[in-house]
C-alpha cells in the first residue's frame, strides 16, 4: 500500500447531533482510508445512517469537524457534498418509477438544459457502464426493474456524477442472495478503480468477508474503527451489542407421536400457465418447526400465500386439524389460532401511515375485547397495546407513534406482538428477521421457539440458511416448485441444503 | 359540414389551452381544478385592458398576468402551504367567480359584462397565405385569429418542452417521484411554481379567446364550466400532450354538434333546447366512465408528502 493509498478520504472529529432530546450522534470520530471498503456497523438506531446523512449534506452537525480530502468541510445541502465527490445510496431508493433509467440517472445534472439530447447522455452512460461493469437497460423504466437492477440505477447515478466516496446505507437488507454477491463484487470493482466505499450494514458476515476496516457503532457512539482482519462474527456482534449473545435455549425434542395439526398432501399452483409449485407434500405437528429453505422465487411464495389463506386456487389438500383450509373464513382461522408474520412486512403486514396502536388491533378491530356498540374501547386498546409494546420491547413505546416512523426491526416485533397476542396453533412466518438487526433478530427467534415448546406448529419460509438451521426442527429446500429435499435439523448440514438448493441431488 | 369542422376549431381553442395549462401543473405533481377560475379570471383581465388601451394585445398580455397570479394563488396554498390541492382548487375558482364581476363593478359600475369591443378592437383574422384560397375550406380553416393556430400548435411545444428539456424531466419528477428530485439536489417546490407560471399563463389564454375573440366582451361566468371540461380532456388524454389535443377536439366537436342540433326536430317533435345542451358532458361522462380504460394520474397528486 503506498502512501496515496492510506490518506483519509474522510475524517470525522467530534461530530455531535442532536434531534430535540435525542442524540444520535456523540463525538464520533473515525476516518476512512481513500481507496478501501470501510464497513460501520451498529443496530439500528446506533446512528450510523445519521452520521452518513450528515457527510452526505443531509444533516447539519451540532458540533464537531468533518474532513474531506483532509479540508474541513461546512456543507449547507446535499449539493455541496456532490460537487466534492460524495454520494449515497439510501436504504429506500429516491428513484422515479415512471422514467427511464437514463432520465433518472441524468435528472438534476441534466447536459443541455434546452435540449436534452437522448443519444448524448446516453453515450456517456453507456461509457460508465462499460468501465465499471454494469448491466442495465438504460431505456427500461425504473418500474419494471428488480430491486437489485434498481440499485444499479442508483450507483449508476453516483458515478455518472462523477462520486468518489460512495456511501451505501444497508444495501443488502433488499437483494437476494445472489444479487448480494453481485453487488459485492461490484463494489470491490470499484475499490479497484479507486473509489472509497462506505458500506453500513449490520450483516457481519458481509462486513467481514470484503471490508478492509470497520467502524462499530453502539448508541450513538463510535466503539470502536480496527481493520476487519482478525476479526470473528462473534466477537464484532459482541461489540456492536455491547454483551454477549444469548444463545437459543434447549428445547424439547418433538413429540413425534401427535398426529399433525398442518397436512398438506400434493399441493399444485398453477399461474399463468407456469406450475409454481407442483406436488408438496408435508406434516407439521403441534410443537414443531418446519423450516422451509431455498432460493427466492422457487415456489416459497404461492406456499405462503395458500397457508396464509389469501390464494385459493390451487389443486390438492391443505388441512388444518382435518379440515380444509381454504373452506375457512380467514378470520375464523384467526380466532382458531392461525398467526402470520408475512414476507413483505410494508405491504402485507402493517399500514404504514397508521399509528402503532392502529396496527396493534388490525384484524382484531372487531373483536368484543377492542370493541362495544359498534365503538373502540380506547382506554382497553390504549391499555394493551402498551403491555404489548412492553412485553415486546418495541421502541419508543408509543402507541401513536406512527409505523413508519419505527425501525424494521421494531415494526416487525409490533407484527409479533399483534400475532402472538391470542393463543397460537399454526404459525406461519416468511422472512421473519428480513431487514431486522441483531438484537431483534435475537429476541425474535427466542419467541418463536417459546411459541413452539407451548405447542404451537410453526412454518418457517426464509432464504437465511442461518435462521433455517438454527430454528428448524425438520427443513425441506425448494426447487423450481418441488420439495427437492428433505431432512431433520441434525442430518442437515450447509453445503447438503445447498446443493438442494441448487437442484443437486444427493 | 365544413362550417362544423370550423366550429369545433373554435370552440377547441379555448379547451386546449387550459387543458395544456393542466397538464403543466398535474404533470408537477398537483391536483389542478382550479382551470375554470384561472380562464375566468384571464378572459376579464384581457377584456378589461383591451376595452381602455384598444389593443388586444396588450389585452392578451394582461390576461397572462391575471392567469399567471390566479394560478399562483393556488400555488401558494397548494404547493407553498401544502394545503389539499382539491379544497385549494375549489376556493380559487369561488375567488374567480367572485372578484371578477367585484372588479367589474368597480370599473364599469355593472357586474355583468365589460362593455362590448368593437370588431377593430378585438382579435382580427390571420389568414394564412396560399391555404386561404382553397375553396370553401380555405376562408372557414385558415383565415382565423391567431390563438386558434396557436392553440393547434401548442400541445406540441408542451410535448417538446416536458419530453425534451430538463425543465420537463424536472417537471415529470416532480409529480412521479419528488423525494427523488429532491435528493438530486432540485427542489421540487420551485419546479412547481415555474410549472404553475407556464400552466397558468396557458390557462388564461383560454379565458382571453373567449373573451376578446370568440366574443366581444366578458361576461360574468362565461367560461361556464369550460374549465372543468378540459380537466376531463386532460384525464381523457391521459395527461399527454397530444391525446389530450384530441380529446379536447372531441369535445369540441359535440359542442359543435350541440349548436347546431339546437334547432333541429325529430319527426316532428322538437327536442327541448336544455336535452341538446348536455351533449358534450354526457360526451364527457361516458367516455370517462367506459371507453378510456384506467388513466392514471402523476403519482404525487393527492398525496400529503408532496
Amino acid at each position: 500500500m503506498n502512501n496515496a493509498q492510506s490518506a483519509a478520504a474522510f475524517e470525522f472529529e467530534g461530530v455531535t447531533k442532536i434531534f430535540g432530546s435525542v442524540t444520535a450522534n456523540s463525538d464520533v470520530s473515525f476516518s476512512v482510508e481513500s481507496g478501501t471498503i470501510h464497513g460501520v456497523v451498529g443496530e439500528n438506531g446506533a446512528g450510523k445512517s445519521t452520521i452518513m446523512k450528515i457527510l452526505y449534506g443531509m444533516y447539519h452537525p451540532d458540533g464537531g469537524t468533518i474532513l474531506v480530502q483532509g479540508k474541513p468541510v461546512r456543507f449547507k445541502s446535499s449539493h455541496d457534498a456532490i460537487s466534492l465527490g460524495i454520494g449515497m445510496v439510501h436504504q429506500h431508493f429516491m428513484l422515479v418509477p415512471t422514467l427511464t433509467v437514463w432520465q433518472n440517472v441524468v435528472l438534476g445534472m441534466e447536459p443541455k438544459k434546452w435540449n436534452l439530447n437522448r443519444n448524448n447522455s446516453i453515450t456517456e452512460l453507456n461509457n460508465i457502464k462499460c468501465q465499471f461493469g454494469f448491466q442495465v437497460d438504460l431505456h427500461a423504466r425504473i418500474s419494471d426493474l428488480t430491486v437489485g437492477q434498481q440499485q444499479q440505477v442508483e450507483i449508476l447515478k453516483l458515478l455518472y456524477r462523477k462520486a468518489e466516496i460512495l456511501i451505501l446505507d444497508e444495501p443488502t437488507a433488499v437483494l437476494t442472495p445472489q444479487e448480494v454477491d453481485v453487488l459485492l463484487e461490484r463494489l470491490k470493482n470499484l475499490r479497484d478503480l479507486g473509489k472509497t466505499v462506505v458500506f453500513i450494514s449490520h450483516k457481519l458476515r458481509e462486513i467481514l468477508s470484503f471490508t478492509e476496516n470497520v467502524t462499530i457503532m453502539r448508541h450513538g457512539k463510535v466503539v470502536e474503527t480496527l481493520p476487519t482482519s482478525g476479526l470473528t462474527e462473534s466477537s464484532l456482534a459482541e461489540k456492536m451489542v455491547g454483551r454477549k449473545l444469548r444463545a437459543l435455549p434447549v428445547r424439547k425434542p418433538v413429540d413425534t407421536a401427535r398426529s399433525p395439526r398442518l397436512s398438506i398432501d400434493n399441493l399444485c399452483v398453477e399461474k399463468d400457465g407456469q406450475a409454481k409449485l407442483s406436488n408438496v407434500s408435508f406434516d407439521v405437528r403441534p410443537g414443531e418447526i418446519i423450516g422451509i429453505a431455498g432460493v427466492d422465487g422457487n415456489g416459497q411464495h404461492e406456499l405462503v400465500q395458500v397457508l396464509m389463506n389469501v390464494a385459493r386456487d390451487y389443486e390438492g389438500k391443505v388441512l388444518l386439524d382435518g379440515k380444509p383450509l381454504r373452506e375457512c373464513r380467514t378470520y375464523e382461522l384467526k380466532q382458531k389460532g392461525l398467526a402470520v408474520v408475512p414476507p413483505d412486512r410494508l405491504k402485507e403486514a402493517v399500514v404504514t401511515d397508521f399509528c402503532i396502536r392502529e396496527n396493534y388491533i388490525l384484524g382484531h378491530h372487531w373483536e368484543k375485547e377492542f370493541v362495544s356498540h359498534g365503538t373502540f374501547q380506547m382506554p382497553k386498546i390504549q391499555a394493551a397495546v402498551k403491555s404489548a409494546l412492553e412485553t415486546f420491547d418495541v421502541r419508543p413505546r408509543e402507541p401513536e407513534w406512527p409505523m413508519s416512523g419505527l425501525s424494521g426491526g421494531n415494526q416487525q416485533k409490533v407484527v409479533l406482538a399483534r400475532e402472538f397476542a391470542r393463543p397460537v396453533e399454526l404459525l406461519v412466518a416468511a422472512q421473519p428477521t428480513r431487514g431486522v438487526d441483531i438484537g431483534a433478530i435475537e429476541f425474535i427467534h427466542a419467541r418463536f421457539i417459546q411459541k413452539r415448546d407451548e405447542g404451537a406448529s410453526i412454518v418457517l419460509v426464509s432464504t437465511e440458511l442461518e435462521e433455517i438451521l438454527q430454528l428448524s426442527d425438520r427443513i425441506l429446500v425448494l426447487y423450481e416448485g418441488k420439495i427437492q429435499g428433505q431432512c431433520l435439523r441434525k442430518d442437515a448440514t450447509e453445503e447438503k441444503l445447498g446443493l438442494w438448493m441448487t437442484g443437486g441431488q444427493q | 359540414m365544413i362550417e362544423l369542422l370550423a366550429s369545433t376549431l373554435r370552440l377547441a381553442t379555448p379547451l386546449i389551452f387550459a387543458a395544456m395549462g393542466g397538464l403543466f401543473c398535474e404533470r408537477a405533481g398537483v391536483a389542478t381544478i382550479c382551470l375554470e377560475g384561472v380562464m375566468l379570471t384571464g378572459a376579464w383581465a384581457a377584456a378589461t385592458a383591451t376595452y381602455f388601451t384598444q389593443d388586444p394585445y396588450i389585452g392578451i398580455c394582461a390576461g397572462l398576468v391575471a392567469g399567471v397570479l390566479t394560478m399562483w394563488l393556488h400555488a401558494l396554498l397548494a404547493v407553498q402551504s401544502k394545503a389539499d390541492a382539491i379544497v385549494s382548487g375549489v376556493a380559487v375558482n369561488l375567488f374567480a367567480t367572485g372578484i371578477t364581476p367585484l372588479l367589474n363593478k368597480i370599473f364599469f359600475g355593472g357586474t355583468a359584462n365589460t362593455p362590448s369591443l368593437s370588431l377593430d378592437q378585438r382579435l382580427s383574422n390571420v389568414p394564412i397565405p396560399g391555404l386561404e384560397q382553397i375553396p370553401f375550406l380555405g376562408p372557414l380553416l385558415f383565415d382565423q385569429p391567431f390563438l386558434i393556430y396557436l392553440g393547434l400548435l401548442t400541445p406540441f411545444a408542451v410535448a417538446y418542452v416536458i419530453y425534451r428539456t430538463a425543465f420537463g424531466l424536472r417537471i415529470l419528477a416532480a409529480g412521479d417521484g419528488p423525494k427523488a428530485l429532491a435528493t438530486a439536489g432540485v427542489s421540487p417546490t420551485r419546479v412547481r411554481w415555474m410549472a404553475f407560471a407556464v400552466g397558468g399563463a396557458l390557462a388564461s389564454l383560454g379565458g382571453t379567446y373567449l373573451a376578446i375573440s370568440h366574443a366581444s366582451q366578458f361576461t360574468r361566468d362565461m367560461t361556464a364550466g369550460r374549465g372543468y371540461i378540459a380537466l376531463t380532456a386532460l384525464i381523457f388524454g391521459k395527461w399527454k400532450p397530444v391525446p389530450t389535443l384530441f380529446a379536447c377536439l372531441f369535445f369540441g366537436f359535440f359542442d359543435a354538434l350541440q349548436i347546431r342540433l339546437q334547432s333541429s326536430s325529430i319527426g316532428g317533435f322538437s327536442v327541448p333546447v336544455q336535452f341538446i345542451q348536455m351533449l358534450p358532458y354526457v360526451a364527457a361522462l361516458v367516455l370517462l366512465a367506459g371507453f378510456i380504460g384506467r388513466a392514471e394520474p402523476p403519482l404525487a397528486i393527492g398525496k400529503d408528502d408532496r
